[in-house]
């Protein structure tokens, strides 16, 4: 029973992780301050499937990634790309609709 | 540290090589952003935890899952296997039916016999089994690695698009474990016909237990004269299992190639097997002596299996090309 919901929360969950993702790299973030961030937030993301999204999201040109070596550790930050901007804004658009026609759905079926 | 490249190496390895470096620079800093500042081996092994099984993380990187047999092939691999396996088996199985009846001129007890019978073709059966599994699944492995039916997905779709799709009714298709199981009895058939007078014949076993070949069924010399014919008609059935393959699906066109393909191949057979020197003329007489009747009658009853042989091509040979017309016509 528990892992049906589990496997219904992890498919829920999936779609959103991008937009997740895309809205805080508004400013460049390394992977682990961005696990931080979303974590602070309440987004549970698991790290190994943080990684290989942004890499995804690189190849797909929505972010953009430099090395920082100045510091004595180096550090991969990535950033949103202006091809990914629009995405996301289109994302977003998507998102809010999609959020309150499920709202309404949802509360009609309270009463 | 030790322990985080060892966990680094563990990912990158299965990656390619292209990005290994990137990706282990990467992973490498975010495991030590997750460290505290003074860190234990503790530390580090509570933190590979939370990045979970290497394996895993590897596969997240890559863009495509990896399958022996992806989910766009499986299910023909299997209805390969349910429609080939039984009738390689079934097939074992009469071999060594006949096999053991030739054999029957020794004095042995029945219960010998039958013990040996039982142990050789369950010996037999698996190693079919294993076979036929072997082959087909090494066959759906090529097909899967060169792509063959890789599903592309149009970025743009338009409704138009709907115009080029065909909706093939299932009794109309054509599926590839058909083909492929044709296929494989061509194969077969050409492989028996150029080895004909080297193993399939009567075989007898010696005092040492071996099996003796002690003459052929066929003379060898007879088929080989008769070969060109023999390819041509198998070139013609491979050209229509290919063109087969390209629609997947009957049409009246191909109905007709059938028909005509399937007749020419017809009287092919018919040619080569009504010859009267087909037959080893050693044959009869062995076998008269063998089973103490005249040679006249094993001659006859020789014939007798030829004509009914060609009876019953004739008759399938019909109701596969009856099948064709009707499939085309769905």
């Amino acid at each position: 029973m528990s892992s049906l919901i589990d496997s219904f929360t992890i498919e829920l969950r999936r779609g959103t992780l991008t937009l997740a993702v895309l809205s805080q790299l508004q400013t460049p973030q390394y992977g682990y301050s961005l696990v931080q961030r979303l974590e602070q937030a309440g987004v549970s993301i698991e790290q190994n499937t943080l990684y290989p999204l942004l890499r995804r999201l690189e190849k797909q040109e929505l972010v953009t990634s430099s090395w920082d070596t100045t510091e004595s550790r180096p550090r991969k930050y990535y950033v949103i790309s202006n091809y990914g901007n629009e995405i996301f804004e289109q994302l977003k658009t998507e998102w809010l609709t999609l959020a309150s026609e499920l709202n309404t759905l949802l509360q009609g079926d309270d009463k | 540290m030790k322990l985080i490249e060892a966990y680094v190496y563990e990912v990158t390895r299965r990656l390619p090589k292209k990005s290994r470096n990137d990706i282990a620079l990467e992973l490498t800093s975010t495991i030590e952003d997750m460290l505290p500042d003074n860190y234990s081996a503790d530390d580090i092994k509570l933190a590979l935890e939370k990045l979970g099984s290497p394996a895993h993380l590897a596969a997240n990187y890559r863009d495509e899952a990896r399958y022996l047999i992806g989910p766009s092939l499986y299910d023909s691999y299997v209805d390969t296997i349910k429609l080939i396996l039984p009738w390689a088996l079934l097939i074992t199985l009469i071999v060594q039916v006949v096999q053991n009846i030739l054999l029957l001129n020794e004095v042995q007890s029945i219960l010998a016999i039958l013990i040996k019978f039982v142990s050789f073709s369950i010996v037999d059966l698996i190693m079919v089994a294993l076979h036929v599994l072997f082959w087909i699944t090494i066959t759906f492995v090529i097909l899967e690695r060169s792509g063959v039916r890789n599903l592309t997905v149009n970025e743009e779709w338009t409704v138009e698009e709907l115009d080029k799709v065909q909706i093939i009714p299932d009794k109309k298709g054509i599926s590839i474990g058909e083909i492929l199981f044709e296929f494989g009895w061509f194969i077969i058939f050409t492989i028996c016909y150029f080895t004909a007078g080297h193993f399939i014949g009567i075989h007898q076993t010696t005092d040492s237990g071996n099996l003796l070949f002690v003459m052929p069924i066929f003379q060898q010399q007879t088929l080989l004269a008769f070969a060109p014919f023999f390819l041509l008609a198998i070139a013609l059935e491979i050209v229509l299992l290919l063109y087969k393959l390209k629609h997947r699906v009957w049409t009246m066109n191909m109905a007709i190639a059938n028909l005509i393909i399937k007749l020419i191949s017809v009287v092919i057979f018919i040619i080569i097997i009504r010859n009267t020197n087909l037959i080893n003329a050693e044959l009869a007489p062995y076998l008269a002596n063998l089973m103490n009747i005249a040679t006249i009658k094993i001659e006859q009853s020789l014939s007798y299996i030829v004509i009914l042989t060609i009876i019953t091509i004739i008759i399938t040979t019909c109701i596969d090309i009856y099948k064709g017309f009707h499939k085309a016509k769905i």
